[in-house]
């Protein structure tokens, strides 16, 4: 009767690790290790956050942006069919030769979304679009319950030798393109290339450059508690460990929202909200927020956060948070927040919501 | 109905106990009941009841003899008759037989290209002179309409590796059409969960060719699952189709 969810399975989890993370050559920063996988592991990056302590701030500000000023992330925003996605120079310099990530517009599960990574090209689509479509894919989705109008995924490695003019394979895709989903969209797209190809394929769509400089949020006066987990001498970790990483997650996101809970002198009545800071014994202090906010690499994320974790001295805290871009019709992004205790010189815990 | 026997012996209940113990059932129950008591089951359970028996043979072998010779001579001319008259095959048969195959000979496209020519010309006529708005009569017309001889494609289908087959009908049964590709191969295209679409070009098209747009027709096989000398006098009515 009532509409109480059934199970958890299906939905988002938030994994939670605390460990150390070892040496860390800059140049060459770890990619299967936790937490570097956690950050490589998001198909596409919507926005990264990286919160500090002012006093730190003031000591790597200069070093910090001279060396990451060069690497600001750039995307484009193009307006394109899928069928030029497949012709000349675009194919040829992008997808076969080069690597670039887009994405298109639209909510996912509800309108239908195209994802190019790897050169792996992926469409989320709508019964009747798949239908007309003709080319195989796989259910989306649940696999319970979706009704009489399921919506279907479709993976097409575009980086395969058979994907050529003229194979027959590659001909299904350019019928589909070109009698069914000819509907142009918006397009973000991002070049992984170091060199800019001249002339880029892309310039003819008319494209919006747009360079990702970071937002810089100085003077949050706010309430801070102990960053480091309680020290249980079990070797398996308790509730204990369970309320620290629930309740710091919980401040930490509050501090990312610039939410006025978390500020010093917060005074809320408490029938509109019931927030209480984690511990009793909170700190008060001054805070950093660096946000950059756009279509952007993971594996930028990844060198940048390689790139600032020598620049912050090893007894002090940062925290670096990555979310997606939303992954269904409510909502939901796979985020990871890592958190570099104080006071210790490689420890962290790291949330995953996948 | 086998015919009624009551028992002839004890018609007469307790007028002689001597006659009632010469029954067999009297002497049966006695054995094992005190003598009051056999006697009582025998008045209530026994007694009035009739006895089934089988009936005897009628004698065949001489009332009955002329009408079985009669009828075994009736049975020799039917069977006879059956004998002259072959039966239609079966289906299995005619799979068997491969009545129905286009043998590997005439699947060519080029031999079925004349026959889409004269279809045009009679879907054109079906259509009519003026045939651009198409309303429901033409509509109906176009449903009791042979099939046979025209391009059509598959739009949309279930089963999506059938999207974008296109080829001329060569046989239209109930559930499939049969078609034969530009590459000379025979596809069998299932009517169900699938959309077929045919173009028409409106009619004296040859003459003046500026400006002259096909008539595009879309066709819901789930609608036309009838063979198509069912369709020709069927009245169509819409169906909800609760997948599309």
């Amino acid at each position: 009767m009532l509409d109480f969810p059934e199970d958890t399975k299906n939905e988002p989890k938030c994994l939670v690790t605390h460990g150390t993370m070892g040496h860390v050559n800059p140049k060459e920063p770890p990619i299967k290790r936790k937490p570097f996988s956690a950050i490589l592991s998001h198909p596409f990056v919507s926005k990264v956050d990286l919160v500090l302590p002012e006093e730190v701030y003031e000591i790597v500000k200069n070093d910090l942006i001279k060396s990451l000023e060069p690497r600001w992330p750039v995307f484009s925003r193009v307006i394109l069919p899928l069928s030029v996605l497949l012709e000349g120079d675009f194919f040829n310099e992008y997808i076969k030769r080069g690597n670039i990530l887009m994405l298109s517009e639209g909510n996912m599960g509800v309108d239908n979304v195209y994802k190019l990574r790897d050169g792996i090209l992926t469409l989320h689509l709508e019964k009747e679009k798949y239908e007309r479509a003709g080319l195989v894919g796989k259910p989306d989705g649940l696999k319970g319950k979706r009704g009489t109008k399921p919506r279907w995924v479709v993976e097409i490695n575009l980086r395969l030798p058979s994907m050529l003019h003229g194979k027959k394979g590659f001909d299904r895709i350019v019928y589909a393109f070109k009698n069914v989903l000819t509907a142009p969209v918006t397009w973000l797209f991002h070049d992984l290339a170091t060199t800019a190809t001249t002339p880029d394929p892309l310039d003819i769509h008319f494209p919006t450059k747009k360079t990702v400089s970071p937002v810089v949020s100085q003077n949050i006066r706010a309430s801070i508690p102990p960053l480091k987990p309680t020290a249980d001498k079990d070797s398996k970790y308790d509730a204990d460990f369970e309320d620290y990483a629930v309740e710091l997650h919980e401040w930490l996101s509050l501090i990312l929202l610039d939410s006025p809970r978390v500020k010093v002198g917060d005074k809320i009545d408490p029938f509109l909200s019931r927030y209480a800071l984690p511990a009793d014994s909170v700190a008060s202090g001054g805070l950093v927020k660096l946000t950059w906010q756009g279509f952007i690499a993971p594996s930028w994320a990844h060198e940048t956060f390689a790139l600032i974790l020598p620049h912050i001295p090893r007894d002090s805290w940062f925290a670096y948070c990555v979310g997606g871009f939303a992954d269904g019709w409510s909502g939901e992004t796979r985020a990871s927040t890592i958190l570099k205790l104080p006071d210790t010189p490689n420890e962290y815990v790291l949330w995953g919501i996948v | 109905m086998a015919p009624q026997t009551p028992r002839s012996k004890q018609t007469e209940p307790n007028s002689n106990a001597s006659r009632s113990d010469n029954n067999i059932a009297v002497s049966l129950l006695s054995r094992a009941h005190s003598p009051t008591t056999a006697s009582t089951i025998f008045t209530e359970k026994i007694k009035t009841r009739p006895l089934y028996l089988k009936p005897s043979d009628p004698d065949s072998n001489t009332a009955n003899a002329q009408q079985a010779r009669r009828r075994s001579r009736q049975r020799a001319i039917e069977s006879r008759k059956k004998k002259l008259k072959p039966q239609p095959l079966s289906s299995r048969q005619k799979r068997a037989l491969c009545l129905y195959d286009i043998p590997k000979s005439a699947q060519k496209y080029s031999i079925y290209e004349p026959l889409h020519k004269m279809w045009i010309g009679y879907i054109q006529e079906v259509l009519g002179e003026k045939c651009t708005p198409v309303t429901a009569a033409t509509a109906a017309k176009l449903c009791s309409a042979d099939f046979h001889g025209a391009e059509v494609e598959v739009v949309r289908s279930r089963c999506v590796g059938r999207v974008g087959t296109k080829g001329i009908v060569v046989k239209d049964s109930k559930f499939v059409f049969e078609i034969v590709t530009k590459k000379d191969q025979v596809k069998v295209l299932p009517k169900e969960h699938t959309m077929f679409r045919f173009t028409v070009p409106p009619p004296g098209s040859a003459a003046e060719e500026e400006k002259v747009v096909d008539l595009v027709f879309e066709l819901h096989g789930d609608q036309f699952i009838y063979r198509a000398a069912d369709r020709a006098n069927r009245k169509f009515k819409s169906h909800f189709q609760p997948d599309l």
